[in-house]
């Protein structure tokens, strides 16, 4: 209960970050923390808790964001199944090269997603114009890699969970103690 | 999954959507304003950079007050017994906090933190603290509006000299923080650095706001209308309070 509470929480703060935060703060320190959380989420926890965290977060952000028609709740649901998806069965090893390749394909996922949901509102809706793709992106995949590999780090220092497992009586042959 | 997409376009979730934005409102202003504030008072001691700013803040108020003060006289030799802009031109206004912006490519949009319950209605001039002109409201929602920039691609807004009566033309966004006057007619004795302002010639936009000055006039002697190159006085990337005009008719009874 308390581990979903907390989860529920992070989903929060990455809301809070960039509803409130990231549209007035300079640009330098615009820093895009949904991404990142949702990667290292799928790397290091459960799935539902992935999702969970995922769905608080893009449903704060989808109360303030209204500059273009953006089923965002849907998008990122579904991004968030196909990442868990590749994590599985593609980039299966837990290590901060997978990971920041599923941070990348991910950002594509989202753009492309946003650029044909934008652009199909504006048949549907009368939102006049459509996403596209910002003059820093490179900037945005950068800070992408940075946050999942420094997130990465640090995960991995603190907790043992990309650790390999290996039984204790076999540890002092790979001199591990 | 269809179903749902298209319950969403339909608004079956908006009261929902309403209901939330309400609740999270304030925690978004108060979060976006105490940034605001932080980034504001960090970039104050930046040196050089705050003295371009403060200087250019000085000059915003100086081109305010010679507007106000042509505008004045303009009235006073028409015996028109007006003492001050808003309340003569029959407005009042909402103050506003930016609590939101996309400004980037062709769209300069922001996202304020009053609605139609604060009797805000589509195309209403907004303007700074300073009383620029900044844009005009381009949608709308209970408690959130998004304004379109002047610099806004889709952007249009009648123009007039400052020491003119007549329409001179028509301030259109061209993205990426720039802005054009086009259709100014061949004899409207158009110069480097003169200000324009709007015209008033539309129902929610009123008269002499200022709008920016003419950097650059385009066009040959022989072409019946020119176009200018403009500059916008508002500081439209660091705005963080701004102004919604609204007729005083729809001023809510207390």
């Amino acid at each position: 209960m308390i581990r979903i509470l907390l989860t529920i929480l992070l989903g929060l703060v990455v809301g809070i970050w960039e509803a409130a935060l990231r549209p007035v703060v300079p640009p330098i320190i615009s820093i895009p923390l949904l991404l990142p959380a949702v990667i290292l989420m799928v790397v290091t926890s459960k799935s539902s808790r992935a999702i969970l965290m995922t769905m608080t977060a893009v449903t704060f952000i989808g109360l303030y964001q209204v500059f273009y028609f953006d089923l965002i709740v849907l998008r990122w649901v579904a991004i968030v199944l196909i990442v868990i998806s590749l994590s599985r069965y593609w980039l299966t090893n837990r290590s901060v090269y997978s990971s920041v390749a599923l941070g990348v394909i991910a950002r594509v996922l989202d753009w492309g997603s946003l650029y044909a949901v934008s652009h199909i509102g504006l048949f549907l809706t009368n939102y006049s114009r459509g996403w596209g793709i910002p003059s820093g992106w490179y900037l945005t995949l950068g800070y992408d890699a940075i946050l999942i590999a420094l997130g990465f780090f640090l995960i991995s220092s603190i907790t043992n969970r990309f650790q390999p497992s290996v039984q204790r009586e076999n540890a002092k042959k790979y001199h591990m103690i | 999954m269809i179903a749902l997409i298209l319950l969403t376009i339909g608004g079956l979730f908006h009261p929902l959507t309403n209901m939330f934005r309400a609740v999270t409102l304030p925690v978004v202003r108060g979060v976006s304003g105490g940034a605001q504030y932080l980034v504001k008072s960090v970039t104050r001691d930046t040196g050089d950079a705050a003295k371009v700013t403060e200087l250019q803040t000085r000059l915003e108020h100086l081109q305010v007050d010679y507007v106000k003060l042509k505008a004045l006289e303009e009235e006073n030799t028409s015996l028109r017994a007006q003492a001050g802009f808003l309340e003569d031109s029959g407005y009042d206004h909402v103050g506003a906090r930016v609590i939101g912006r996309e400004i980037k490519n062709n769209m300069a949009h922001i996202l304020i933190d009053r609605g139609s319950k604060d009797h805000v209605e589509l195309g209403q001039a907004v303007i700074t603290d300073d009383g620029l002109f900044i844009g005009k409201v381009d949608q709308i929602q209970e408690h959130i509006a998004v304004v379109a920039l002047l610099t806004d691609l889709e952007s249009r807004v009648a123009a007039k000299l400052i020491d003119k009566r007549e329409l001179v033309g028509v301030v259109e966004g061209r993205g990426n923080g720039t802005a054009v006057l086009t259709f100014i007619p061949n004899n409207a004795g158009i110069q480097k650095d003169m200000i324009v302002v709007t015209a008033g010639t539309e129902s929610k936009v009123p008269p002499n706001l200022v709008i920016g000055v003419i950097n650059k006039i385009e066009g040959e002697d022989t072409d019946p209308f020119l176009s200018a190159s403009m500059e916008p006085y508002a500081l439209l990337d660091r705005l963080q309070f701004v102004s919604v005009l609204r007729p005083t008719a729809l001023r809510p009874r207390l």
